[in-house]
């Protein structure tokens, strides 16, 4: 060595972690305050330890050895990762993959927040500090062994002196660091696991790994203390406190015995390390570029949004029923995840023991892209039908994944939300169902009734006694008609038309809309469903027929215009109008009922004022509303500002608010299960305590009713939770002729 | 196994009821806005049980016949989609305004024209006007046996052995090919097409069959042929008068019910 140098071999415990480097975030603050403390110490201490420093490879012979088997690490990781990217690369080019990134800035700070800063692991406090700590622990002791190796090889001696000591400090500490968080991480699997968790080999071999590298660590380090340090500089020693007490723990050793352990310990750490990190490019490990990568691939249009079949009519299949019919991003998603269980314990159909969790969806996906997906590459390179030699038995669509699965499917995106390496399952889900729906004909004879309601009736109702006008009835003149002069449209939809309980949110948000004088009126008798249903049902050619069919109409009546905005009380339709009717050709503004009321309160226009009952409400969060579109807060307002109401929350609300069990077309289906979606729900009002609960969602409100049917069998009507759309409490309190 | 069916384009009989109007001048029924008509239910089923006699043969075809006016040939390339190969449209104003027997008149003749198949096949009755009689009829015209209102049929060979549906359980029948079946609801749902085969069928040519094509004279048929003469046509109303029996004890309530049901000369 150029630089004669005393030094702590704890730093260079992870030499081999080369690519935790790229995780260096800003973001992982709270870990960094420690250091900045122990940088200042350090430098009040300069003079007692002036000329303090350390040798790299003290007591080491052929450590060149080293520096030969790294390109082979490397080597064999990018020959891990790139053998998986053939499979990825079996699924369909997105526009992502050729390079048209758009969002970049929204794009880049999910890169930086949730794929460096872990923004959604740091949700749950026990598994953030986890990951954290080990995450930390990698990058620092990662930086101070590059750093060590640096100052080897340049000219100037940076880390001598109190500079020295700080750096054998802050490699100590975080050594520490990350055998807690090793520690945590181990008990997490013993002692507190997930609900859905899935431990597997892969686990244990990469904590296990990580807990011998950094004992091992310790363990070089305080050989080398004990036998190069602790009697020269014993001062110097006390800057590797974990090294030191291991030192003192070997002191009864011999030097000459100590040395060859140290020798032996060395290489065990060194070669261990570098074995370890080629996991990087076989298991979940993979995460530590792959998860930043999907961060930053993530789609950036609102999460309740799918994507069209464009040229419908043109396609060779509908949806997913092969691997390669799924994007590239799709099949590569798979690989990113970490099996942690996060989307199926906040997943409804799960929580109520429905046959549906979306982690096994994805590794039953993964497996199988694994085995099959290998095999179609190598068809390919040999340049056989991309099928060669692959059976039928277990299809992937009714086989890999089970058709029950596939339709106990919300959409509700909990698991998208919850998914710390932001993998997005609803559009894989729903892909599959188009096939199943579109390719095969094959689903619950609830949904072929729907989906043939909606052909013939235009709505999803079936059997329903009302017609498109029957909610009018009485009060016809009261309603104005669209005549293309107003403001606002105000589209009912079919579940506020042909649904008794739903034509009552319908008539109070008409009775606000003229207490407010909104300039607004309806298109009355020709209405027909937007195509929601049809859409989360996989039937997207029925969806296109009827956007189209629904877009004409606006054509022609001027509601398609920028000037003019589309008012809805359904969260279905909104999210529709609002996110996916621009691919359709909409020009024209959405607003939901409870953003328009929310203004025309603040606005004085609507005065909240009269009396109702005292009582205590709780909100219940409808998913296209708040998850897919972010509307928290207008309806909680709106809440807040009527007299003698008290809002409380259920705790998953929100951004973590729990589907009511209706979305992805399940209104209309039989559930299957332990348990029903809707009556976990009400029973997760009921225990706030509180006797409303309120919601802006027509199909909630029928959820609710439902759920209370059985959760409060035994209760007194007049005591049983009730159920309000939030326009029907605030038109109670602000219109003075309501009943 | 060749088989043909014959379908009927019908009102959607899931309308609701206050969106069901009649003209009483025209004697018409009046199409539900925004509700499209849809071939008859137990029509789709007749095409079910073809097409599975079909597969269970192994081969043969499967062919629509369809009397009516445009819209009926939604009916056909519903049947199309689900599977049928060709479709048949017995088109021609001269049509217009005919009953049961006309009807059966025209479709006889239509499958004289296309070659009485080993297997025919209604629905036990259009959903519209609910009648039930046209395949019967036609078994009739052709000299054909049949079997009824059949919630089962399989294949025996050359024979087809069925299940019809009867006031106290259900009754086996053999019969011989060729022959006349109409399937009832108990038979099962009918498949939902799936996507490519609705793409296919829009594209489908299906032919149109006149009365002159079919050695129709236009007195035979439609208005002109009828045997069954309209005389009016209208919603019944029903109404509803509620009354509340007052009383102070059970028994004076149950007195004053008793009288009350004497007075409406219920009891
Ligand atoms: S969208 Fe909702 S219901 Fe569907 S898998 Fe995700 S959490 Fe479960
Ligand atoms: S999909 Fe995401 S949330 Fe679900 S197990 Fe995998 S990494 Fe965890
Ligand atoms: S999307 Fe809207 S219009 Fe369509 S079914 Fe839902 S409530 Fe009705």
């Amino acid at each position: 060595m150029t630089k004669s140098a005393v030094k702590s071999d704890s730093a260079r415990r992870q030499a081999g972690a080369t690519s935790t480097g790229k995780r260096v975030s800003a973001l992982a603050i709270p870990a960094w305050l420690p250091l900045g403390g122990i940088l200042l110490v350090s430098g009040a201490e300069t003079v007692r330890v002036t000329g303090a420093h350390r040798e790299l490879f003290f007591n080491i012979d052929h450590f060149w050895v080293l520096y030969m088997l790294l390109p082979f690490v490397i080597g064999i990781i990018i020959y891990g990762l790139v053998r998986r990217s053939r499979v990825w690369r079996l699924g369909k080019p997105t526009s992502l993959l050729k390079g048209n990134f758009d969002n970049l800035p929204v794009r880049l700070g999910r890169l930086v927040k949730g794929g460096g800063g872990t923004e959604r692991v740091l949700r749950d406090p026990y598994s953030g500090v986890m990951h954290l700590c080990i995450m930390t622990s990698m990058i620092v002791l990662f930086l101070v062994t590059a750093l060590l190796a640096i100052d080897d090889y340049i000219p100037v001696d940076i880390l001598v002196g109190p500079r020295y000591l700080g750096y054998s400090l802050v490699a100590d500490i975080f050594g520490l660091v990350g055998i807690i968080g090793v520690a945590m991480a181990v008990a997490h699997r013993w002692v507190r696991p997930r609900t859905a968790w899935l431990p597997t080999w892969e686990d244990w071999l990469i904590l296990g790994g990580l807990g011998m590298l950094l004992i091992t660590g310790f363990i070089v380090e305080g050989l080398r203390i004990h036998t190069s340090e602790i009697d020269v500089h014993p001062e110097w020693s006390y800057w590797s406190p974990v090294g030191y007490v291991v030192a003192l723990m070997f002191s009864g050793v011999k030097i000459s015995a100590a040395l060859d352990i140290h020798t032996t310990f060395w290489w065990i750490h060194m070669v261990g390390a570098l074995s370890w990190i080629t996991l990087l490019g076989y298991s979940k490990l993979n995460h530590l570029v792959l998860a930043p990568a999907n961060a930053f691939l993530k789609s950036t249009s609102a999460p309740g949004k799918l994507e069209m079949i464009e040229n419908i009519e043109e396609q060779e299949h509908f949806g997913v029923s092969q691997l390669e019919h799924f994007t590239m991003k799709q099949i590569f998603e798979l690989d990113v995840c970490v099996r942690c269980g996060r989307c199926t314990d906040n997943c409804p159909a799960d929580i109520a023991g429905q046959p549906l969790s979306p982690m096994h969806i994805i590794q039953d996906l993964k497996s199988y892209a694994t085995a099959v997906g290998e095999q179609k590459v190598a068809n390919l390179v040999q340049g056989n039908d991309l099928n060669f030699g692959l059976d039928d038995e277990t299809p992937m669509v009714g086989g890999v994944v089970r058709d029950e699965s596939l339709w106990a499917c919300r959409t509700c995106g909990a698991c998208v939300e919850a998914c710390p390496v932001f993998i997005e399952h609803v559009p894989t889900i729903v892909d599959m169902r188009r096939s199943l729906v579109m390719e095969e004909a094959r689903m619950p004879d609830t949904v072929q009734g729907t989906l043939e309601t909606l052909e013939r009736q235009g709505h999803p109702w079936r059997g329903t006694p009302y017609t498109r006008d029957s909610w009018m009835e009485g009060i016809e003149d009261q309603i104005p008609e669209w005549t293309g002069e107003q403001d606002y449209l105000y589209f009912v939809g079919c579940t506020g038309a042909f649904v008794d309980r739903a034509q009552e949110i319908t008539r109070s948000v008409v009775s606000l809309l003229r207490e407010a004088d909104v300039s607004f009126g309806v298109i009355k008798g020709m209405e027909s469903c937007n195509g929601d249903p049809a859409r989360r049902l996989g039937h997207e050619y029925l969806y296109q027929i009827l956007a189209e069919g629904l877009i004409e109409l606006f054509n022609e009546t001027g509601v398609n215009d920028e000037q003019k905005t589309v008012i809805t009380h359904c969260p279905h339709c909104f999210n529709t109008f609002l996110n996916e009717y621009p691919d359709m050709g909409a020009k024209f503004q959405v607003i939901h009922h409870t953003q328009l009321l929310e203004q025309l309160v603040d606005d004085g226009r609507l005065v909240p004022s009269s009396d109702v009952p005292e009582q205590t409400i709780t909100y219940h969060d409808s998913c296209y509303l708040g998850r897919h579109n972010d509307i928290f807060e207008a309806p909680r307002r709106i809440l807040e500002q009527v007299p003698n109401v008290t809002l409380i929350e259920m705790p998953r609300n929100r951004e973590q608010g729990l589907c009511c069990g209706a979305g992805g077309g399940n209104m209309w289906m039989e559930e299957q299960g332990k348990s029903r979606v809707n009556e976990v729900r009400v029973e997760e009002a009921v225990a706030t305590g509180a006797e409303a609960a309120c919601t802006a969602c027509p199909f909630c409100i029928q959820m609710f009713d439902s759920g209370i049917g059985t959760v409060q069998l035994d209760v007194e009507d007049e005591d049983k939770l009730k159920v309000l759309d939030v326009a029907e409490l605030l038109q109670a309190a602000a219109v003075s002729d309501s009943e | 196994m060749d088989v043909i069916v014959c379908v009927k384009q019908i009102p959607d009989p899931e309308t609701p009821a206050a969106a069901f109007k009649v003209d009483e001048t025209a004697m018409q029924v009046l199409p539900a806005q925004g509700i499209s008509p849809v071939i008859s239910p137990f029509d789709a089923q007749a095409v079910e049980a073809a097409l599975r006699i079909k597969d269970a043969s192994g081969d043969g075809t499967v062919n629509i016949i369809s009397l009516g006016p445009d819209s009926a040939r939604d009916a056909i390339k519903h049947s199309l989609a689900m599977g049928a190969d060709e479709g048949y449209h017995l088109k021609d104003d001269a049509f217009g305004g005919g009953d049961a027997w006309t009807t059966a008149l025209a479709l006889s003749k239509a499958i004289q024209h296309l070659g009485v198949p080993d297997v025919l096949i209604f629905g036990r009755q259009a959903a519209d006007w609910d009648q039930g009689t046209v395949g019967s009829i036609v078994a009739e015209l052709l000299d054909l046996p049949s079997a009824t209102v059949l919630r089962a049929v399989e294949l025996n060979g050359d024979s087809i052995t069925v299940s019809r549906v009867v006031a106290d359980g259900f009754e086996n029948i053999d019969l011989p090919t060729p022959c006349v079946l109409t399937i009832s609801n108990e038979f099962g749902d009918p498949r939902y097409p799936q996507l490519r085969q609705i793409m296919q069928a829009a594209r489908k040519q299906v032919t149109e069959l006149t009365a002159a094509d079919l050695g129709l004279d236009a007195s035979e048929v439609g208005a002109a042929g009828s045997r069954v003469q309209m005389h009016a046509l209208f919603q019944p109303t029903s109404d509803v008068e509620v009354e509340i029996i007052e009383g102070d004890t059970p028994e004076e309530k149950a007195a004053g019910l008793v009288n009350a049901l004497r007075e409406a000369k219920i009891l």
